[in-house]
Parts: structure tokens; sequence; C-alpha cells
């Protein structure tokens, strides 16, 4: 019986492993700007949340399809209809796991960079994060550990463009409680054709998870503030962003291979930008996310989602386009993810997401599914036809598609 | 006798299993049916939370108010079972839209809706939903627009007999072009039941709305949906349905993975305006019909069921003017089909037969919904609904 029991534990263990990719953690109802992983679903994307999972992830190459980051540069950031290119390989050595990472650039980074671009007609913006690298080492003592170094440089003297970014991130998983501290220590970038600058202070994500009965209680707090440049003088402007996030969640497991998940958040966001008239986001959200993952045979898990906001209000000023104002695009993007100038509740919070993984031995192909091919997406050089509209499609079978082999 | 059991029992487990508005709408019953069973009948009655629960099912689409076939809003939920109690949550349930108009002006409907559910059994099995929704807003036309409703369902099953009653305790929207126009629905009700007997059911059913839609001094509401009318410049509509349904149906167990629907309802209908400014829109709108619905559900293999019904007006069918004149409802023959997936205990249903050629805009997103009679790979299942049971 025990041995029974050790098996199975073992096997949740594997499958839960074997997933990974952002197409998982979105069809699970991941709202997270930079995507970077949940606290209470086990996945690989968590790497990016809390480094030490690293050491549960060890011994697999993982791509996610999409393409080269630098397209995104005026007008979008990494989304499922528009997915960035990335991928990476971790490797254990003896009691140690490294690995490397392309390609993760920060969605929270290229938006400021959009956002503290000066060009009022949106026709030049600051160069984004691009050709990122993100190095990985973790291992095990009393705590599981782990430290990353992230990198990014970029150049084009065509246009006196000039980007750079480096931060790191340190985490430790205990018996039942985990914390992470992730630092921005240097992001700048800069444009001398039409005199624009972006430079990044100190920012910091720290939060973790601790658990409580059967689930988890978890929180962060993010914080970065930066100096940018004001189109009409080359005096800067402050600018500041903070974040607060608290829930709980679980996953409860059905059988060996099925589970449930189930979370409650409350996320407050403040967004400052030191216009003559201010432009401010204040937002406050309390999601709950109600999620399944099953497998449907020996090679097909499908999985889905549908997440809505209990309370959802904003009240956000100035969100508006001009000189010593944002650009166009900064307001399209703004306006998107935090909502418009004014005072309202988040109307028609409701979403759906829904995926799938195909898993060929050591091969797991994932995906968001329920996407067709007909609806089409523009942004930067990119047409893409990942528009949602509620559809199996057998044409555009699987959208935001990642490949994870485990060697 | 044993072998009886056997196969009504599978037949029960069978057609309990299904859920979602893609299995209504291709066996032709709207999104719920007053004699089928589905998961979707506890929007119609409460009690029927007892005999389908532990499952997670969530409607593919864009959350929005609006909901079709071709458009479909995004919503689901979870349904569990508690000790000798059953509860839900339900989320994105917006009911109906109220897109009123003019430069402008529109209300907000309901947004961000939720459903609570609780059911027991204590011989007779009872069930509760709460319906709410709230929202605000003080960022457009420079005025607070707000809504809020709260409905209330209760209902009871009792061995064969059935019945429930759906009460839509509050519904208003304030503000649209000025601050003072507003959208206020009296309380309305939906009640209803039936009852099985010699393999068929009889049901009955009747519901009423009675709305105010008032453009305050200075506002001037052009036309409405929801009905036709023009409450115009500080005017002042109401605006009356009532609907009777009686019909019978049978549902014809052909094997344990197959059945035959048919159902006849005598459906009368009544759409009142009074007060519009538009004065040919004043008076009342009457019809009568009698839609006959011829639908099967058939395992095709282990993993795929096919389902399609074909419905039309026999007999009657015609509508009376406001000016009196009589017209019949002219080619009311619809044909829908729809299929699930099955993978133990998920499956995942849509509607099928549509093609990409006919295009919808849901929300922003063009998409390829259009039914054209055409089994198209590009778009194998539409209005898909997931049910995951646990």
């Amino acid at each position: 019986m025990k041995n029974l029991m050790m098996i199975g534990s073992a096997l949740l263990v594997l499958s839960s492993s074997v997933f990974a990719t952002e197409a998982r953690l979105l069809a699970l109802g991941m709202k997270e700007t930079d995507n970077d992983g949940m606290y209470y679903i086990q996945d690989s994307r968590n790497i990016f949340l809390n480094v030490a999972n690293v050491n549960n992830y060890a011994d697999q190459l993982v791509t996610e399809y999409g393409a080269a980051g630098k397209t995104f540069i005026k007008a979008s950031l990494d989304t499922p209809e528009l997915p960035k290119a990335q991928g990476g390989v971790f490797k254990k050595y003896g009691s140690t796991v490294y690995g490397v990472y392309y390609g993760n650039e920060s969605n929270t980074s290229s938006l400021l960079r959009i956002a503290a671009s000066n060009d009022v007609t949106g026709a030049k913006t600051l160069q984004t994060a691009d050709n990122q690298i993100d190095l990985f080492v973790a291992g095990e003592a009393a705590v599981k550990w782990g430290a990353n170094l992230l990198y990014s440089s970029g150049k084009d003297e065509t246009i006196g463009s000039k980007d750079n970014a480096l931060a790191t991130r340190f985490g430790v998983i205990g018996s039942n409680w985990d914390a992470h501290a992730n630092i921005s220590l240097a992001s700048k970038s800069e444009r001398t054709d039409t005199p624009m600058e972006f430079k990044g202070k100190l920012g910091l994500h720290v939060g973790g998870s601790y658990n409580v009965a059967s689930g988890k209680v978890f929180g962060y707090f993010k914080t970065f503030g930066w100096d940018q440049r004001l189109s009409t003088t080359a005096s800067m402007i402050k600018g500041d962003f903070t974040s607060y996030y608290l829930g709980y969640g679980q996953e409860m497991a059905v059988n060996g291979s099925d589970k449930l998940f189930v979370s409650i958040a409350a996320r407050k966001t403040d967004i400052n930008i030191a216009f003559t008239a201010k432009a401010e986001v204040r937002q406050l959200l309390i999601p709950v996310t109600l999620g399944y993952e099953a497998k449907a045979n020996e090679w097909l898990t499908l999985r889905g989602s549908v997440v809505q906001n209990l309370y959802g209000t904003k009240d956000n000023k100035n969100i508006t386009t001009g000189v010593d104002k944002l650009n166009p695009y900064a307001t399209a993007l703004v306006t998107a993810i935090y909502g418009g100038t004014g005072k309202s509740t988040v109307s028609n919070s409701t979403e759906v997401n829904a995926g799938a993984t195909m898993t060929f031995g050591q091969l797991a192909i994932d995906g968001l599914i329920g996407t067709t091919g007909t609806s089409t997406t523009t942004a930067g050089t990119q047409t893409t036809d990942n528009g949602k509209s509620g559809i199996l499609s057998a044409s555009n079978l699987q959208t935001k598609v990642g490949l994870t082999y485990k060697f | 006798m044993k072998k009886t059991l056997v196969i009504a029992g599978l037949a029960v487990l069978s057609t309990s299993a299904f859920a979602s508005k893609a299995r209504m709408e291709a066996l032709g019953q709207g999104s719920y049916s007053y004699y089928l069973n589905d998961s979707r009948s506890v929007f119609l009655n409460p009690a029927a939370l007892n005999d389908m629960k532990n499952y997670v099912v969530t409607e593919w689409g864009v959350g929005q108010v609006a909901d079709s076939s071709t458009a479909p809003r995004a919503e689901g939920g979870f349904f569990r079972e508690m000790g000798s109690f059953a509860y839900g949550l339900y989320l994105g349930n917006n009911g109906d839209t109220r897109t009123t108009t003019g430069a402008a002006a529109t209300f907000l409907d309901h947004q961000n809706a939720m459903d609570l559910m609780l059911a027991g059994d204590m011989g007779v099995k009872w069930g509760a939903r709460v319906h709410y929704a709230n929202s605000k807003d003080e960022a457009t036309n420079t005025i607070t627009r707000k809504n809020s409703a709260f409905g209330l369902s209760l209902g009871v099953t009792s061995g064969d007999l059935e019945g429930y009653a759906n009460l839509a305790l509050s519904d208003k929207s304030e503000g649209a072009k000025v601050a003072g126009d507003m959208w206020e629905r009296k309380p309305g009700m939906q009640i209803g039941g039936s009852y099985k007997m010699s393999g068929m059911t009889f049901f009955a059913d009747y519901s009423s709305t009675n709305e105010e839609v008032t453009a305050a001094t200075g506002s001037t509401l052009a036309t409405a949906a929801g009905g036709t009318f023009t409450p115009g410049t500080a005017g002042k509509i109401t605006h009356k349905t009532s609907d009777m349904t009686f019909g019978a149906a049978r549902v014809h167990e052909v094997n344990p993975g197959a059945r035959i629907i048919t159902d006849a309802q005598l459906v009368l209908s009544s759409d009142e305006v009074s007060g519009s400014v538009t004065t040919t829109q004043n008076g009342k709108v009457k019809s009568t019909t009698l839609p006959v619905t011829l639908g099967m559900e058939a395992d095709a293999t282990s993993w795929l069921v096919v389902r399609g019904n074909v419905h039309q007006n026999v007999i009657l069918g015609s509508s009376k003017s406001i000016a009196g004149k009589t017209t019949t409802i002219a080619n009311s023959t619809t044909v829908d089909a729809g299929a699930t997936l099955n993978f133990g205990k998920l499956k995942v249903d849509g509607m099928v037969g549509t093609t990409g050629t006919a295009t919808t805009t849901n929300a922003g997103v063009t998409t390829n919904n259009g039914k054209a009679g055409v089994l198209s790979t590009s778009n194998l299942l539409t209005r898909v609904g997931v049910t995951y049971s646990f």
C-alpha cells in the first residue's frame, strides 16, 4: 500500500513537472503582466517568479514559438495573440542545476519604455529590451535555493538608440513556504535622432507563499521608479510603478493526473508619470479563478479556466496622448491593460481560456486552444491569426505554442 | 427487468452527463430545455443542481454582455456536492443587453454578473439561485452611469413533478446621455413547471417583464434595443412583454447510446409599448406559434456524440402588428447540429455545420461563426463549451 502511494505521489510530481510553458499557465488563468508564473500552480514557468524552482525543472529544453522580440518595438508586448520567441535549457550537474534562457523580455520593462517614448505621433519609440539572456544556478541545501542574472543590450546607431538592462533574482523554497526577491539593477534606453531617454532606478519584486490548510496564501510587492525625458525640453520627469498582490489559491488533485484549481486574490496597481498633468493609474482588482486540468488520454491533456473580477475598479487620470503626455502607443497599451481615463468598475472581465498539451514521450507540445485562423491582429510588422472567438479550429489547433523536451 | 433498469440508468447517465449551451442549441432548445436533463437546467430550475454536480464548465467566448451562437460570451462556473447539499458559483451570466441609444447615450447593462446556487434533497429536491450584478462608470459622458440587478430563483422537484419561479427583483440602470436617464425593470417573473407521465413530459411556462425607460430633461433617447420604442426628449415609455408556453415532449431512448427527441410547444407572446414619441411604435404586437422540434442524439463512437434537430412552426405561426395586420412568420425552418468529444471526465461540446465564409464581429474580433451548412475542419466546433466532471 505504502509503495502504491509512493508511486502515485511520484507520478503526480512527474506529471506536474512535465508540463511547462506560458500557454499552460495562461490557459489556467494566469494574469501577470510578465507571464512570470503562479504561486499555487506548479509549473516550470515559475522559475521567473521564484528562481529556486529551477531545482524542480532540471534536464529539459523549452522553446516558446513566436516572432523575434524587436519586431514589437512600437506597439505590442508578448501576448497570446502576438507571442515573442523565447526558450532555454536547464541541466543538472551533480547537485547543482544550471540554465540559460533567451528572449524572456519583460512586458513591464517594454511597457515602461514605450510609455517613456516622447514622440507624440508614436512613430518613434525607445528601443525595448532585446536579445535578453538569463543565466540560472540553483541547488539544494537545507532549502532549495536559486539565483539568476539577467542581461540585455541592444544598439542601433542609424537612429542613435541604445538599450540595456541588468537584473538579478534570488529565491528559496522551504518545506511549506517559499520566498523570492527579484531586483532590477539597471535599466536604460535612449535615442538621439528624436531625443528621448528612459532611465530606470532600483526595482524590487519581493514575494512568496505559505502553505495554509491544503492551499497557499501568496503575495508580492513590486515597485519600480524611473526618469524619462520630456519631448519639448531636455528636462527629466519621474515615473513610478507599484503593485501589491495578496491571495489564496488551491491546487486539488482529483486523481493521479487530473486537477482542479481555485483562487481568489486582490491586486492593487498604482502608476504615476509626472507630466505637467500627472498621468495616473489606480486599479484594484479582486479576481476569482476556477480552473481544471485533465488527462484526456495517454498523450493528450486538456485544461481551461474561467476568471472574473468579484470586484474591480479603476480611477485613472490623464491617460491621453499629446505633448507632455503619453504617446499614442502608450495610451493604447495602458488603456488595454488598466483602462482609460476616468473612474469606473472594470466592465466585462469574464475571461475563458483553454489549452492542451500533446505528450510524445519526453516531448510535450503545449498551446492555447479556442482560437481561429481567420481573425487577424496586427502590431508592429506582425499580422497573426490568433484572434479568440470560441472556436475549436483544426486549422489553428494550438496557438502560443511551447515545446518542452526532457532529457 | 434488471436489463431495463440498467438501460434506464445508462440513459440517465449519458443524458445528464452532457452540458453546455451548444448541446441545448443543437437540440433546438435555446439556452435551456423545459424537459431535457442538462446542466443548463439549473438556470431554469435550480433544484436540478441536485442531479448534476461536481463539475466545472467553461463556455468559450468573449467577455461581454450579449451572447449568441455566432458571437458567444465567455462564462463558466463550478458546481460541487457538500454533504447533503450542493452549491455552485457561476460567472459571466450577464443577462440581457440594453444598448439604448441616441448620441453618446448608453445605459450600463449587467456586467461581471455572478450567480450563487444552493440545493438540497429533503425528500423533495429544492434549489435556490441568487443573481447579482453591479457596475458603475464615472468616466463616460461626464456623468455617473450605474447598473445594479438582483434576482432570485427557487425550484422544487418531487418525483415526476417540478416547479420553479425565477424572479427579477430589481434591475435598474441610471444615466445614459444625462444623469437622470433611467431604465428600470419592475419585478418580473418566470414561473412554470412540468409533469412526466407515460413517457411524456408536459410543461407550461409563463414569463413577463415590465420596464420603464425615462429620458430626463435635457436628454434625447432615440431608439432602444430589447424592443422598438423611442422615449424621445424628456419622455418616458413603458414596455411590457409576456410569453406563455404550453408543451409536450418525449425523449425516446432508442438504445443506451441514442435517443430521439420530439416536442411541440404552443407559444403565445405579446409585446406592448406605450409612451413612445414615434406613435406608430405604441401598441401591442401579438404572436402565436406552434414550433415542433424533431431531434436526435447518438453516440457515434466511444469518443464522439453527434446531435441535431429540425425545427419549424406548424399550423400556427403568425404575428399581429400594432396596426392589426396579421403576417405569417416566414421561413421558420431551422436545422442545428452539434457534437461532443468525450475524453473520460472531460467533454468538449460544440455546434457543427459552420464555415469560414460568413463573418461576425464579436467585441472587436471578427470571427467566422456564420452558419452556412458546411462541415468545416477549420471551424470544427463553434460555441464551444467544456465540462470537466470530478
